[in-house]
């Protein structure tokens, strides 16, 4: 699903719009289930902290703790302003996102270790966390902490897999909606 | 500008000799909170004062209000100046917050840029922000803009200008239990500038909050621009360094104005 926020004059300002606009996307949302969350800023010149965090903080603070296997969310149509807007609020409420700006996947919110990781695993785009350990040169304890985070906010998605030898493990893909989020 | 309150508001402002947009809004904000058919503002005596209110719809203002006016108004004609200025207004509902956030976009965007545009945007989202939810004003703001092309000043730049008659920042404060104890405006000024300190009780409107004006005041800084915060008895002046200070006369609610240098048409880093 693909939801543009409504902006009028290419501003969004008050707690006010910000909530309209959420209660728009949750409407679609339980109208029409997705596998998959576009939210497109595209015309938004300009947002505020205000709005950001009526939308999109509370938006991902509801879907982070309502569902069990997140569904990839990804954040497009931003400029390089709006998105430290994004970023602030989704840092002050320890949130974060994936957003496709400037034709590079990044992660809103977060710590700088955390977007550091993201960034290896879009790098890989499919791996194991011992993969993702050996890149980054961190313990795959310290990843798969990390990789938890990011899977809560739709920002990886996973499968299980058999491993040769016996058991089962995870294995970490960045999400088909992050190749192509225009065609989305 | 001086005020007394006995059989009515009067505001005194024949003494001014110079004035901000924070002194236009101010003005509007304090006659706002008397009786209108018990409050008169008294005109500054400087012709060229009294002009400059009322090229700023100051006394509009007030005449919407039913506020007396005392003083002489001259008469001139006025050239409209959208590309320069927000006369002083109202901003008492949603649509005027974001026409009034929208004008000041736009004004600073053909002046400065874009990338002032949005951060002013930014900025002035916290103190709107701030109005609708801590100042508890019945009656709103008032707002107004200038871009100075430093021609007489020798320093370019923008100022923008937001006051309520609310109650105010200490009383904001103490409505969460860690500020109760906060003693007097200044205190209260102070504390707000600091990250984390909130009327919010508990973060009962999600975590974050708090960090508004340590915002205005950091992004400022890093341009090199400045805010006055006026609370009560206390005033704010924040650029590179900061300085909270009592003054003797209270005023209502709370009043900011932020400054941005501009150099060669784009904002001061």
């Amino acid at each position: 699903m693909k939801f543009l926020v409504d902006c009028e004059r290419g501003l969004l300002t008050t707690r006010s719009e910000g909530e309209s606009n959420r209660h728009r996307l949750e409407a679609a949302i339980r109208s029409q289930p997705s596998d998959s969350l576009e939210i497109s800023f595209e015309g938004v010149e300009a947002l505020t902290i205000s709005f950001a965090d009526e939308f999109l903080g509370r938006l991902l603070t509801e879907l982070q703790s309502a569902v069990q296997e997140p569904v990839p969310v990804l954040v497009t149509g931003l400029n390089a302003d709006t998105a430290v807007e994004l970023d602030v609020v989704l840092e002050r409420r320890k949130l974060q996102v994936a957003s496709f700006l400037a034709n590079e996947l990044k992660l809103l919110g977060g710590d700088r270790l955390l977007k550091e990781t993201f960034l290896a695993a879009v790098q890989l785009h499919h791996f194991t966390p011992a993969q993702l350990g050996d890149e980054i040169d961190t313990s795959v304890q310290n990843v798969n902490n990390r990789l938890k985070r990011l899977l809560t906010a739709g920002a990886l998605q996973r499968t299980r897999v058999s491993v040769s030898g016996g058991g089962r493990e995870y294995e970490y893909r960045v999400p088909d909606l992050f190749n192509a989020p225009a065609a989305a | 500008m001086s005020c007394a309150e006995e059989g009515g508001l009067i505001i005194d402002a024949t003494k001014l000799t110079w004035a901000s947009p924070l002194d236009l809004t101010g003005l509007a904000t304090w006659a706002s909170t008397g009786v209108p058919s018990e409050t008169s503002v008294l005109l500054p005596d400087r012709p060229e004062l009294a002009g400059y209110l009322s090229r700023m719809d100051v006394l509009a203002s007030l005449t919407e209000q039913d506020i007396d006016v005392h003083g002489a108004i001259p008469i001139g004609d006025r050239t409209d100046l959208p590309d320069r200025l927000i006369e002083v207004r109202r901003i008492a509902c949603e649509g005027d917050v974001q026409l009034f956030a929208s004008d000041v976009f736009r004004l600073v965007q053909s002046n400065v840029g874009d990338s002032a545009a949005r951060l002013v945007h930014s900025l002035l989202g916290e103190l709107l922000d701030n109005v609708s939810r801590h100042a508890q004003s019945a009656s709103g703001a008032f707002g107004a803009a200038q871009v100075y092309s430093g021609a007489t000043t020798g320093r370019p730049g923008i100022e923008i200008s937001v006051s309520d008659p609310g109650q105010g920042i200490l009383a904001s404060l103490r409505s969460n239990p860690h500020f109760v104890t906060l003693e007097d405006c200044s205190g209260a000024i102070r504390a707000s500038l600091q990250p984390g300190v909130t009327g919010d009780v508990d973060g009962a409107d999600g975590p974050g909050h708090g960090n508004g004006l340590p915002r205005i005041v950091d992004q400022l800084r890093n341009h090199r621009g400045r805010l006055v915060l006026r609370s009560g008895t206390a005033i704010a002046r924040v650029g590179s360094r900061q300085v909270v200070a009592g003054v003797p006369v209270s005023v209502p609610g709370t009043w900011a104005w932020m400054r941005l240098d501009s150099v060669n048409g784009r904002l001061a880093s």
